[in-house]
């Protein structure tokens, strides 16, 4: 017994020992059976960027998406005070193509990783929208607060915040959410809104894990949902 | 995928399906299979899905990156990738399907018993897994199809169907092989038939050396039975809150196995043997003990029908079962010659026995299962109600076979005639009419009156009425009492096993005349609650008590009191520990140590008390295992430990002290136990894991060897009193039982590439058991063999029984292409084995041991084996 004993705990300690190198190798091959379709974001850090080269940059972008970042026209989204990490994310998908746009995929396509951190942190900087004056007991609030359980909607602000500012972050021992790369909805236009829930419903937006999310969340929203949802956080 | 449909089309016509299915699943557990069979695997593949078990590196959470854990911290795994689908013609069907096909190779021991306990390895191909689902996103409708195939007795295919939230089938066949002896050497020809005879040059009345040579000639045989079964079933909504389900089984087993042969007599030493004091001189005379093989060949179809409600109007969860279990014997008797005469020089005439094998039977069962919410302390009533029958009544047979004990002949010298017992009229009836019910009602309420604190009572009772009754009456010479062991007992003992009133043979004689309807009435009553003290820590308590009025037994009531307690707690860091303990107690009514004698001759009007009296029918302080008062305290802890966010450490350790309130029984029972695991899966690709247990049991029991010079001889023998002339302190002796059992493992598994996936694993099983014994003196070895023996040649232990095997299995799978790929798999298996009970057994003419008669050599010493396999798996 004891000799058994000997080998298996040498046995053991080498195959233990022997773990890091498995390990590297894992890392290094990826371990993707299939290669991915999508960005995966769940362990997406905070992105930082020089927001002054990236006013030098925002020239054209101030065409659609306004000189401080609030849009001039409701079918683009406003950009002032956004997560830098969501637009950083945003840009990089339009550029390797997982997010499909005629327009943006175009101006993204000549931009470096620098400029794409600049610019996001450049609107991130901006002051966003002020805050309206949503209906507080309209369906769009009941779902954006609370969902609809009986349906499987869940409430938009478990990763949104209460007010469409921005998640609530909470600690936990448990695997943490990717916070800084849920956007801030509120104060963006019922029209824009509309289209994005429409695109993660269809899967023509689903080339993040995040987009995968809301693909899920947006197919149980009808389209009198929708519009509810819309009008509320426009009002936001 | 043009080149796909067609195959796929002609699988699907194949397997008589309309259009393939989806559902690789990762467990087969959780269906609606009502009557067994719900895992399927094999020794190749033990989940039956291992070609799917490909963890997705997406994880579990598009939300966030990593597994969370159960409340108790253990990893939840990876779950599997989902195969890729394919359209399935132009409508909404897409459709999966793999075929995995190959060569096994087998070398080194490829006989031995362990190897081929449950595996029914061949040299040749074999099917790994043949896959095939479809399924209707749109409509929710599904097929799925699923096989392998190892060899003809190891094989499985299963083929389920139906619409999600609507209606689910289910169709199966498979073969699970069981083999229990590759070394047998049986003695007789006709093996695996009803009827074993002597081979050419035996017949009753033969030396041992002729035995002895007859058998060295004997052929090696393989004794196994194979387990065929055959199933469907349906669960279907039928409105929108009732579903309908039925299931119906059949299960074939053939097959044959090692079975007994009495015969009245074996051990008679009156010397020591060639070999001095401790060796049996074996005479070889009377008529010896036999170990037959028997065939198997049964069928068990088991009926299963309900309806459930899911929750209507009412608020009712109602659940009502029909069930039916159908066993059939299609051999239902085992002959068997004897090659030594029961009584050598005697007018014996008993030349072989005869097994009455297992009778007929069925089993109904009748269950209703309720429950409702209650309206305050978000409460639960819960009612269950069952009535179940079992019921055998199959022709009787005869005392004795006219084969082995002709009329005309008589046994011995007992004046007892062959005629009057080898026929069914020596029987007070010709059917079993054998019948036991059953009754349960079980009522539960659960209340949770506030979020800390939640409790329970229950009540159970369950009676058991066995209502079969059998008197041993011979209407033909008007005895009660059977002739045991063929009639070979009798021919040595003169017959005392038959009473008759007013025959001054038999009159006086101890006899079972019938049979003991052994019946129960239970009923558990339970208190039990548990209260959240904080975030981090939970108690948990209850009281059970056991009351069990068994008749006829030693005690009229039982009462098995349990006090359980438990405490959970996550203070320690981010460990959780779970303690408990619980505290049993039993009494009972005043210990009766014969409570059967209505069963026997002396409770007969006639019985003449003989002047010696009769044998005690056991010591007053052997107190039954089950009946005992008892004392026992059990206790286990268990940690879990995450290690990081990847890793994780359990230790279980447990310990349980019986104490019993005998000095002649069982005494005590302990076990002591510990258990280690390191599992750790840092990304989808890799997963690892280490685990070791050892548990240690000590069973020590005592007895008394009765005074055997008073037996028959002196009053002295009725005398039931430990410590009194017949049951002398002198006289007693312990036996402990000490086991110890180690198993141990490591499990690697890794994707190196997308093409490349290694999966390790590393088993190890070791038992050791060993017999000891202690005695106030050599007057607790039985006369028998007090004349060969002597303290030296006794000793205080058997030699040890050992069981070590170790198994080393890998799977190298290799992806060729997006369809195309490769398993390599291999397994080494090694081990060692020693049993004494098989000491001295090296060849077939070792089986013969004076008047005894032995069938297999057993398990090989040292075995070991290597299989490899080599498959092509194909995604069709």
């Amino acid at each position: 017994m004891s000799s058994m004993h000997r080998v298996l705990s040498l046995a053991a300690a080498a195959v233990i020992l022997s773990m890091p190198v498995f390990s590297t190798a894992a890392s290094d091959a990826a371990a993707t059976p299939r290669p991915a379709a999508w960005t995966d974001l769940r362990q997406q850090q905070p992105i930082t960027g020089d927001a002054q080269a990236g006013l030098a940059k925002s020239a054209v972008c101030a065409a659609c998406h306004g000189p401080q970042g609030l849009a001039i026209a409701p079918n683009f989204p406003n950009l002032a005070g956004q997560s830098a990490t969501y637009l950083y994310v945003q840009l990089k998908t339009l550029k390797n193509g997982q997010r499909s746009d005629p327009i943006m995929g175009g101006q993204a396509a000549a931009l470096s990783d620098a400029d794409m951190r600049n610019l996001a942190a450049y609107y991130s900087s901006l002051p966003p929208k002020p805050s309206g004056h949503a209906d507080a007991v309209s369906r769009g609030e009941q779902i954006f607060l609370n969902g609809d359980p009986t349906r499987g909607v869940p409430p938009c602000q478990g990763c949104h915040g209460p007010t469409g500012q921005g998640p609530r972050v909470y600690s936990s021992d448990a695997p943490k959410p990717p916070w800084s790369t849920f956007p801030r909805l509120h104060g963006q236009s019922a029209l824009y809104v509309t289209k994005a829930l429409g695109d993660f419903s269809s899967g023509a937006r689903s080339g993040t894990s995040n987009a995968l999310i809301m693909h899920g969340v947006a197919q149980t929203l009808g389209d009198a949902d929708i519009q509810a949802l819309s009008t509320y956080i426009a009002t936001q | 995928m043009l080149k796909r449909k067609p195959l796929t089309a002609l699988l699907g016509l194949a397997l008589g399906v309309v259009g393939p299915l989806p559902l690789l699943a990762q467990s087969d557990a959780s269906d609606s299979q009502r009557v067994g069979n719900i895992q399927f695997g094999n020794s190749l593949d033990p989940t039956g899905w291992g070609v799917f078990a490909t963890p997705d590196p997406a994880g579990m959470s598009w939300l966030h990156a990593g597994q969370l854990r159960t409340p108790t911290g253990m990893l939840y795994p990876y779950p599997h990738q989902i195969p890729d689908a394919a359209p399935l013609g132009a409508g909404d069907w897409t459709y999966t399907g793999l075929a995995e096909f190959g060569y096994l190779h087998l070398s080194g021991d490829r006989n031995d018993e362990f190897l081929r306990m449950y595996s029914g390895w061949n040299n040749g191909a074999a099917l790994g897994m043949l896959a095939l689902s479809a399924q209707n996103r749109t409509t929710g409708q599904y097929v799925d199809f699923r096989g392998s195939r190892i060899s003809s007795q190891d094989q499985y295919y299963r083929l389920r169907a139906g619409r999600y939230g609507d209606y689910h089938i289910e169709a199966f066949y498979r073969d699970i092989p069981h083999t229990l002896s590759t070394t047998a050497y049986p003695l007789w020809n006709g093996v695996g038939s009803t009827d074993l005879t002597l081979p050419n040059g035996l017949a009753t009345g033969s030396t041992p050396a002729q035995v002895q040579a007859a058998e060295a000639n004997r052929p090696r045989r393989t004794l196994s039975v194979t387990r065929q079964s055959e199933g469907v079933s349906w669960e279907g909504a039928l409105t929108r809150n009732w579903i309908g389900y039925a299931g119906v089984t059949n299960e074939k087993r053939t097959g044959d196995r090692d079975w007994g042969g009495p015969m009245y007599l074996t051990y008679f030493f009156v010397a020591p043997g060639p070999g001095g004091p401790g060796t049996p001189s074996i005479p070889g005379t009377f008529g010896g003990q036999y170990d037959t093989v028997r065939p198997v060949d049964f069928t068990t179809t088991d009926v299963n029908l309900g309806l459930r409600n899911k929750g209507g109007a009412s608020g009712w969860l109602l659940n009502f079962t029909l069930t039916g279990s159908f066993f059939r014997d299609h051999k239902s008797t085992l002959d068997y010659a004897v090659p030594f005469a029961v009584a050598p020089g005697s007018t014996s005439v008993v030349t072989g026995g005869t097994w009455s094998l297992e009778p007929d039977n069925n089993y109904y069962n009748v269950r209703l299962e309720a429950s409702h919410p209650l309206k305050f302390w978000r409460g639960q009533l819960s009612v269950s109600a069952a009535y179940s029958s079992m019921r055998q009544n199959d022709a009787l047979q005869a005392p004795l076979n006219p084969l082995y004990c002709p009329s005309g002949q008589f046994l011995g010298t007992t004046g007892i005639a062959c005629a009057d017992w080898n026929t069914t009229a020596a029987l007070s009836r010709q059917d079993g009419d054998a019948r036991i019910d059953s009754g349960l009602l079980n009522l539960r309420v659960d209340f949770r009156p506030t979020a800390k604190l939640s409790w329970h009572a229950n009540l159970r009772q369950r009676d058991e009425n066995n209502m079969t009754r059998y008197t041993m009456y011979n209407p033909l010479t008007g005895q009660y009492g059977y002739v045991p062991e063929n009639g070979a007992e009798p021919i040595v003992t003169g017959g005392t096993e038959l009473f008759q009133p007013g025959s001054p043979l038999y009159q006086s004689n101890f006899a079972q005349i019938s049979n003991i309807p052994f019946s129960y009435d239970d009923r558990k009553t339970e208190l039990g609650g548990s209260y959240r003290i904080n975030r981090n820590n939970t108690l948990s308590a209850s009281y059970l008590l056991d009351h069990q009025t068994p008749h006829p037994r030693e005690r009229t009531y039982i009462n098995d009191q349990h006090v359980k307690l438990g405490w959970d707690t996550r203070s320690l860091g981010n460990a959780t520990l779970r303690l408990s303990y619980e505290y049993q107690k039993r009494s009972g009514g005043p210990y009766n140590p014969d409570p059967y004698l209505a069963a026997y001759s002396p409770s007969m009007p006639g019985y003449l008390l003989p002047a010696v009296g009769y044998t005690a029918f056991t010591v007053a302080q052997m107190y039954k295992y089950d009946m005992s008062n008892l004392e026992a305290s059990k206790l286990k802890a268990i940690l879990t430990k995450p290690l990081g966010t990847t890793a994780t450490f359990t230790a279980t350790l447990y310990g349980n002290r019986l104490r019993y309130g005998a000095d002649i029984g069982r005494q005590s029972y302990d076990t002591t136990g510990a258990d280690v695991a390191w599992d750790w899966e840092p990304t989808a690709a890799t997963s690892m894991s280490v685990h070791a247990g050892i548990e240690s049991s000590r069973l020590k029991q005592g007895n008394v060897n009765d005074n055997e010079a008073l037996t028959f001889s002196s009053p002295d023998q009725a005398d039931m009193q430990f410590g009194g002339p017949f049951f002398p302190y002198a006289n007693f002796w312990t036996a402990t039982d000490n086991e110890r059992d180690v198993d141990a493992g490591a499990h690697f598994n890794h994707v190196f590439s997308p093409r490349v996936r290694l999966d390790l694993s590393y088993d190890y099983t070791y038992s050791r058991g060993l017999n000891s014994y202690d005695y106030a003196s050599l007057a607790a070895i039985s006369t028998v063999y007090r004349s060969i023996l002597t303290a030296a040649t006794i000793g205080n232990s058997f030699p040890a029984n050992v069981y070590r095997m170790q198994t080393l299995t890998a799977n190298l799978n290799l992806a060729l292409n997006r369809r195309v790929g490769m398993r390599l798999y291999g397994k080494y298996e090694f081990g060692n084995h020693a049993d004494w009970n098989y000491a001295g057994f090296n060849t077939p003419a070792d089986l013969i041991v004076g008047n005894r008669v032995f069938t297999e050599l057993g398990p090989q010493p040292h075995w070991h084996a290597l299989l490899v396999g080599a498959f092509v798996t194909v995604k069709l």
